[in-house]
């Protein structure tokens, strides 16, 4: 019965859910295609390696109320499963319909050929590499169903599950490997891998093998993978890897050699295998000990922080080794370096006749392109001379890494690093003499003059110059020739820096300044300062001009030059002056005129250049870091705006970068800090750059523990991550403005000079993500929508409609990171300001604002600290409501604590201060909702919701002096347990109240005015109406929206339905059911409104774990 | 978190140390209790996935030992206090309730949490004689420590294995050659009035993984319960409330004449975890519990929902039949009764819970959230008096398979540093 007065219809425009299943596959055309899993919905991308973004190609939806949990694609045709479901589809119509389709690129429905339900749960499915009509599917517990598909009929037949033993599994993987065979290797529960084989037989019944029994995991087996080698001595292998809760990977032999002996155990083995964790306490000591010494893996490792996903075989390269891949809930992929070899003749005196295999992994590099926790889907494609790996994550991310160049490299140069010190670089050179006295001569000092050239100092005054090659190519070096007279001083140079691809300037701690000039490879000396030269900072280079700033050690006053950059001629030499005695100068930019220097303890000099010629200090503040400042960039202007970039960029050793704005009024000027938040590395800001794109992008660079990362903080993006050591070291950087993922980087370790370098990005964000854990709260402002998450991160985002041509996307525009715990509430008032809370009594607020400038990023500034908190600080702030206070001046926010306390604080923007208002304590149920009604003397009356299930309003009364006291006026039950979701809407002299319980329920209370005998308004709960099995779970989330037609209520659940409601104003009527549908977001936490809500079409944003905005037409 | 500040977050881990419970769930099983009355007539019981133990405990302390617990066990005495003054929930309480809590106000009025609750342990506590008829047989993987009077045995419930080693656990007589033999069914002799299952896996946060494996488990569950409950007898299982959780509620309905989704007060709003209670055990007409076809996978139990649901006789409401009495589908879906607290009660027509042919029929339980209103609540914050001693938990946790992680990974960094 479908509702048919109200025409209501939902249409879902975007969806950010976990990626839970990928496949990559190499179309007839040459297209690189990536299959993934987004909910219940397979969608088809086309990879562009080197350019960002995949091209979206289809999205169909498979199933119903079930997520994909695994893809497959073979002979052009696509196996789909999860749970129990299993699906067919055709590559070319999944990649051909692009040409039909609409512009929002779905397709429903029609794509899938054939679907078919197995008895269990399915953990992987193959097609057979021969027949294209048979597949098999392995189950959940450790069966194996054969898959026959009639492409006559477009219909999957299913037979019986076969299975030698049936044990729970986490993890299967099936491999064929032979027309009727098919090899299975299960992960169970308990930490055991069972391997065996399974022939099918059409007509008689199938039969099994047990192969091998693997014990050792400690934890449950959530991954195992299988892969052929050959080896260099011509023999092939097999081998299974497998990971675990354990936190370990280990490599089995599963190779089947003809010797009985080498899996008599298996065979021998008890029918009932052990089940539980530990089993050795159960057995027979001495029989675990055979097993183990006979079963042992291969090679074993420890990695990731927390839990592992999946692991998976990558390219074989050099003799007998491998790259594997896990994939952790750290969010994090790993390649590790597997080398494989024959056990020898010693080790094989113990097992007789096979010959063992042996091996060692080795960690090689770690890949952080997700963010919050879990990369749930995970592919590998090999081809002749390409590799590929996809990962997919709970942050709705899919990553594409070309791992192609590990098939140029032999085994022993991972990744792209090349190492040396002064002997090494001297080896090569024809005119080193024979000298041998190199080995006290070390790097010292060092700049890249471009991409292609690389300058070094050693500590004997040897200038050397490298011409850089291919990342991972040897660079060429020839000396520089330094005048005999200058060697001495030179010795002296405690400073290299390049001020263009063609010069570099040297500067000495005898305060001598020389010029290095490429094309001529001529130094020169063209001006000293007094004093110990330190740093150098190139600030603007402008027509073969350049100014540079030199720090001298002790000295606040720095030197500036203005120099001919071929030439060396110094057009002009000044100083700055006016600087406190005690800063220490670290960093320093130009905006416009301005000089703008940082200091060591996080001060800011604003200097002015006056007629003496001599920048003068006309302006010092103390920033909010205590810590070095490391670099001071302008933003970029504002296109068509005749004025210049009023806005500095400031980074910091402190972990933030912050953004200020210079006010310059007649003759004062101020600074203004408009921006501060740290990125998701650090804590160590080492400097950033903006892009060259029409809209500027945010690059930031610094350290991470033991690596070096270059991020970029536009898109939330790590473009590279480079284990160095950490931040302790001398290091330089080179990097393109134009083409992402090409820098190089070189830093000193243990004395030797290290360069990694890449030419372009090796790996494209095929799908950008959202934050990678759970989203607690959301707020919309009708422009921008805010998110808080379990991450302890807020983000704000821009939502931009389906429009012809474009499919509806959200654009990260600014990330806050202050919180500590997971976020509990996100709230706009007005467009400017924003309030957040969360556990341990955290309450920021943020002063938001647009820039006028070309970088699109929002200016987000904590501005307001909440400090008034319990003594031991750890209470939650459940909710909390905030509005402007009657006279407009100030801000009302009534917080509502676990420990059932009420308190309204006045938040004055000067100074972010909070004044309390008024308090008040409920019967000591947790109080899960707080919202203001009308204000009377100065405090607002309140309605609150609980975890008792109740509905209260409250008055206040007056108390000692100013403060007042919230005193309880009614209180009504509604729920049976926790309201966890309340939206009110006023309307003339009521308020409709929709609530969503735990208990299953949405409800909706009418609140009237009353009259009290002292002529005070006031507010009474009227009528009451609640639907009880509203549905199947939890209802976290839900609002009202104001239509034309009347008011519609939305409500999300845990169990994945958003339903309509139809809620009546008046006194008559009751709630009524419009429809219902599914989402894909899970633990759905919240739901908010953006744009038009009256007429034609609202949009809600409904998050969870995940996001998706819906159109209500 | 620390001990002493996870004792304030969380009232019940406080309460169960206070009152020498393994585990806060024992709370759980004894609001259960109260709401269901889940242990009169009750002799003879299954506990599985029971480790550490509490609601073993709860068993053997309220079945064996006779003790009796009532609210007062868990009862929030100041906030009932403060409902008493701010004159909130005046029907929550009977006029004798109202009495005794202004007889304790006014004698007491400055007793602080930990006092009352501590009192309140021991006036919970009445024991009467202890009854020798009483069978309890614990599961569980992980070893149980030993509780006076239960059967505690090591096995995995998904394990077929298991059912003969539960059937002469319950009954020392069982022979399980021959009964499996004859027919492959297993039945008890002697069969339990109650089975219990607290059993959840360790969360991936992969939803429906999640809700996957837990329903094996409560599947795992149901097939040991069919072969030993009585008819009449209950079950009472954990459960995830997340997505297609009716599709099981349906299923569970073909063998129990009632089936309700509750949450006791012990349990947090935030948690998906729920507790489904099955009563009136009667089994559909020849059906047999059999180990060569379990429960949880196959479409078994689907069938049986849809057959279920065809032999039910449909009945139209008055409000479905059109004036000249056929019927009429079309009519307002809504129908309403007015409850006695006030409230309109609205009941609505889904048809998206009808038509889902992919993942089968579906039925959304009651819910009844179950210890009542003076209960502590778990998703408060508690003030504990300043000398307040944090108490050791009764039992260590368990060691996580990331132990050795643990170890090795500080084994290393020692050296270094």
């Amino acid at each position: 019965m479908v509702h048919t007065t109200n025409q209501l219809r939902l249409t879902r425009d975007l969806t950010h859910v976990p990626i839970t299943a990928l496949a990559l596959s190499r179309s007839p055309s040459g297209q690189l295609l990536v299959f993934a899993g987004e909910d219940s919905d397979l969608v088809v991308y086309e990879a562009k390696t080197g350019l960002l973004k995949g091209r979206l190609l289809s999205r169909t939806s498979v199933f119903v109320d079930q997520p994909i949990h695994g893809i497959h694609v073979r002979h052009g045709r696509v196996l789909v499963w999860g749970h129990c479901h299993v699906a067919i589809l055709s590559v070319e119509r999944l990649t051909k319909q692009q040409q039909q389709q609409g512009h929002d690129g779905v397709v429903d429905g029609d794509g899938v050929i054939a679907k078919a339900t197995a008895p269990d749960w399915i953990f992987h499915g193959a097609f057979s590499e021969r027949d294209d009509a048979v597949g098999a599917l392995a189950t959940a517990h450790n069966e194996v169903i054969t898959l026959r598909y009639s492409s006559d009929a477009a219909e999957i037949h299913l037979g019986a599950a076969i299975a030698p033993s049936r044990p729970m599994l986490y993890s299967a993987h099936l491999t064929w490997i032979a027309d009727d065979t098919v090899l299975v290797a299960g992960g169970t529960v308990f930490g055991h891998v069972v391997v065996w084989k399974c022939r099918l037989a059409k007509q008689q019944t199938s039969s099994t093998e047990t192969l091998f029994n693997f014990e050792g995991h400690e934890g449950s087996i959530f991954g195992v993978d299988m892969s052929t080698v050959t080896l260099s001595d011509g023999s092939s292998a097999r081998i299974l890897a497998s990971c675990s809760d354990d936190r370990t990977i280990r490599i089995w032999d599963i190779t089947e050699r003809g010797d009985e002996a080498s899996r008599s155990d298996a065979r021998k083995a008890p029918q009932v295998i052990d089940t539980g964790f530990g089993g050795s306490d159960f057995n027979n000591a001495d029989d675990t000990l055979n097993r183990s010494r006979q079963n042992a893996p291969i090679a074993a490792a420890m990695g990731h922080a927390s839990r592992i996903w999946g692991v998976k075989f990558g390219p074989s390269y050099g003799e007998d080794a491998l790259s594997v891949y896990s994939f952790g809930e750290d969010a994090t992929m790993q390649r590790w370096h597997m080398r494989l070899s024959h056990a020898t003749a010693a080790q094989e005196a113990d097992c007789s006749s096979s010959r063992h295999l042996t091996g060692k992994l080795s960690q090689s590099k770690t890949f952080s392109l997700h963010s919050g926790k879990h990369l749930w889907s995970r592919a590998v494609l090999l081809e002749d001379k390409a590799a590929f790996v996809a990962t997919g994550g709970a942050d709705s991310q899919i990553c594409l890494i070309d791992e192609s160049s590990l098939l140029n490299q032999s085994s022993d140069s991972l990744g792209h690093l090349l190492t040396m010190d002064t002997a090494d670089i001297l080896k090569g050179l024809i005119d080193s003499g024979s000298s041998n006295t190199y080995a006290k001569e070390i790097i010292s000092r060092y700049d890249f003059l471009s991409y292609d050239h690389i300058l070094v100092l050693t500590s004997q005054g040897r200038l050397l110059l490298g011409h850089l090659k291919e990342p991972y190519v040897d660079p060429e070096w020839e000396q520089i020739q330094v005048p005999q007279d200058l060697r001495d001083d030179v010795k002296l140079c405690y400073v290299v820096k390049a001020i263009a691809p063609t010069a570099a300037l040297l500067g000495t701690t005898s305060g001598n300044i020389y010029h290095f000039h490429l094309p001529t490879q001529r130094i020169t000396q063209i001006t000293s300062v007094p004093g110990k030269v330190i740093e150098m900072n190139s600030l603007l280079s402008r027509d073969g001009v350049t100014e540079v700033l030199i720090y001298l050690h002790g000295r606040a006053e720095s030197h500036y030059l203005v120099i001919d950059v071929s030439a060396g001629h110094v057009h002009n030499q000044g100083q700055t002056k006016g600087l406190d005695p005690r800063f220490v100068p670290t960093a320093a930019g130009k905006l416009n005129d301005l000089l703008v220097i940082g200091s060591r303890h996080g001060f800011l000099s604003v200097l002015d250049r006056q007629e003496d010629g001599m920048y003068h200090s006309i302006l010092d503040i103390a920033t909010r870091s205590r810590d070095t400042i490391t670099a001071i960039l302008p933003l970029p202007p504002q296109s068509g705006s005749p004025h210049a970039s009023r806005y500095i960029l400031v980074t910091s050793r402190d972990g933030k970068y912050r953004i200020y704005e210079l006010d310059r009024r007649g003759g004062s000027m101020l600074l203004h800090l408009r921006h501060e938040t740290s990125p998701p590395f650090g804590p160590m800001i080492a400097g950033a750059w903006f892009t060259q794109d029409t809209v500027p992008e945010l690059v930031l660079y610094g350290f991470r523990s033991k690596d070096f990362v270059i991020w970029n903080e536009t898109r939330r993006e790590e473009l590279a991550t480079i284990e160095c050591g950490g931040a302790h070291r001398t290091f330089q950087l080179t990097f393109s403005e134009t083409i992402p993922g090409r820098y190089r980087f070189a830093f000193t370790k243990t004395s030797k000079l290290s360069i990694s370098s890449s030419d372009r990005l090796t790996h494209e964000w095929v799908k950008a993500g959202i934050h990678g854990r759970e989203i607690r709260s959301l707020s919309s402002n009708g422009r921008y929508i805010a998110t808080g998450a379990e991450d302890t991160t807020i983000r704000i985002w821009e939502y931009l409609q389906v429009a012809d041509g474009a499919q509806a996307e959200l654009r990260c525009v600014a990330a806050m990171k202050a919180h500590i715990t997971g976020l509990q509430k996100v709230v706009w008032l007005g467009d400017d300001y924003l309030f957040s809370s969360a556990g341990n009594e955290e309450f920021f607020v943020w002063k938001v604002q647009s820039l006028e400038s070309d970088y699109a990023g929002l200016a987000v500034m904590c501005e307001g600290v909440f400090t008034d908190k319990s003594e031991d600080a750890d209470l939650r702030i459940m909710d909390f409501d905030v509005c402007q206070s009657d006279d407009g001046s100030s801000m009302v926010v009534t917080m509502g604590f676990s420990n059932s306390v009420l308190k309204t604080y006045r938040y004055i923007s000067d100074g972010g201060r909070f004044q309390l208002l008024a308090k008040g304590r409920y019967t000591g149920a947790c109080l899960t909702q707080t919202r203001h009604l009308s204000m009377r003397d100065q405090v607002p009356r309140l309605l609150t919701a609980s975890t008792d299930g109740h509905l209260a309003l409250w008055r206040t009364e007056p108390q000692e002096g100013t403060l007042r006291e919230y005193v309880l006026e009614q209180a009504v039950p509604l729920h049976q347990d926790s309201i966890k979701s309340l939206d009110l809407i006023e309307s003339g002299e009521s308020y409709q109240v929709f609530t969503g319980g735990d208990d299953n329920s949405v409800a909706v209370t009418w609140l009237g005015g009353t009259s009290g005998s002292t002529g005070s308004a006031s507010w009474a709960f009227l009528r009451r109406n609640i639907v009880r099995r509203a549905h199947a779970a939890a209802i976290a989330g839900v609002l009202m929206i104001r239509r034309r037609t009347g008011v519609v209520g939305i409500s999300v659940s845990n169990d994945q339905r958003v339903k309509l409601w139809s809620i009546p104003s008046g006194e008559d009527g009751n709630v009524e059911m419009i429809r219902g549908d599914c989402i894909g977001v899970a633990d759905a936490g919240d739901i908010a409104a953006v744009g038009d809500l009256d007429s034609g079409t609202a949009t809600i944003v409904i998050a969870g774990v995940g996001l998706e905005a819906w159109s209500l037409k | 978190m620390g001990k002493s500040s996870k004792d304030k977050r969380d009232a019940y881990y406080r309460l169960a140390k206070e009152q020498g419970w393994r585990a806060r769930s024992a709370f759980k099983l004894l609001q259960l209790d109260e709401e269901f009355d889940l242990f009169s007539n009750v002799t003879r019981v299954v506990d599985l996935c029971a480790a550490p133990g509490s609601w073993s405990q709860v068993l053997s302390r309220v079945l064996i030992k006779g003790e009796k617990f009532g609210r007062s066990a868990w009862q929030d005495r100041d906030a009932r206090v403060r409902q008493q003054m701010l004159g909130v929930f005046p029907e929550a309480f009977t006029p004798e309730q109202r009495e005794a809590i202004e007889r304790e106000t006014s004698s007491s009025p400055t007793t602080t949490t930990s006092s009352t609750s501590e009192t309140a342990a021991r006036a919970a506590t009445t024991t009467t004689t202890t009854n020798p008829d009483v069978k309890i047989v614990s599961i569980d993987l992980q070893p149980i420590s030993p509780l006076a009077g239960i059967t505690t045995l090591r096995a995995d419930i998904t394990h077929p294995a298991t059912v003969p080693l539960l059937l002469s656990a319950l009954d020392p007589s069982y022979d399980a050659s021959s009964s499996s033999a004859a027919d492959n069914t297993q039945a008890a002799q002697h069969p339990v009035d109650l089975v219990l299952s607290d059993g959840a896996p360790d969360v991936t946060g992969l939803h429906d993984l999640d809700i996957y494996v837990q329903s094996q488990l409560l599947f795992a569950a149901l097939n040991l319960a069919l072969c030993v409950l009585r008819p009449g007898g209950k079950f009472v299982a954990k459960i995830f409330r997340g997505r297609n959780v009716d599709v099981l509620y349906a299923q569970l309905k073909i063998f129990f004449e009632k089936v309700i989704v509750a949450k006791p007060r012990s349990s947090r709003a935030s948690s998906v975890e729920a507790f489904i209670v099955c009563l009136n055990f009667r089994p559909p007409a020849g059906f047999h519990a059999s180990l060569e076809e379990p429960l949880g996978v196959g479409r078994r139990l689907d069938r049986m929902v849809r057959e279920r649901e065809l032999q039910l006789p449909i009945v139209a409401e008055a409000i479905m039949q059109s004036v000249r009495g056929t019927w009429d589908c079309s009519v307002a879906s809504t129908r309403t009764a007015s409850n006695g607290g006030g409230i309109t009660e609205v009941e609505v027509y889904d048809e998206m819970v009808e038509s889902d042919k992919d993942n089968g029929a579906r039925w959304i339980a009651p819910f009844i959230a179950c210890g009542d209103l003076s209960a502590f609540d778990s998703d408060a914050s508690y003030q504990l008096p300043e000398d307040y001693v944090s108490l050791d938990p009764v039992q260590p946790p368990i060691a996580p398979p990331y132990k050795r992680a643990l170890e090795l990974r500080a084994g290393l960094s020692k050296p270094s540093r």
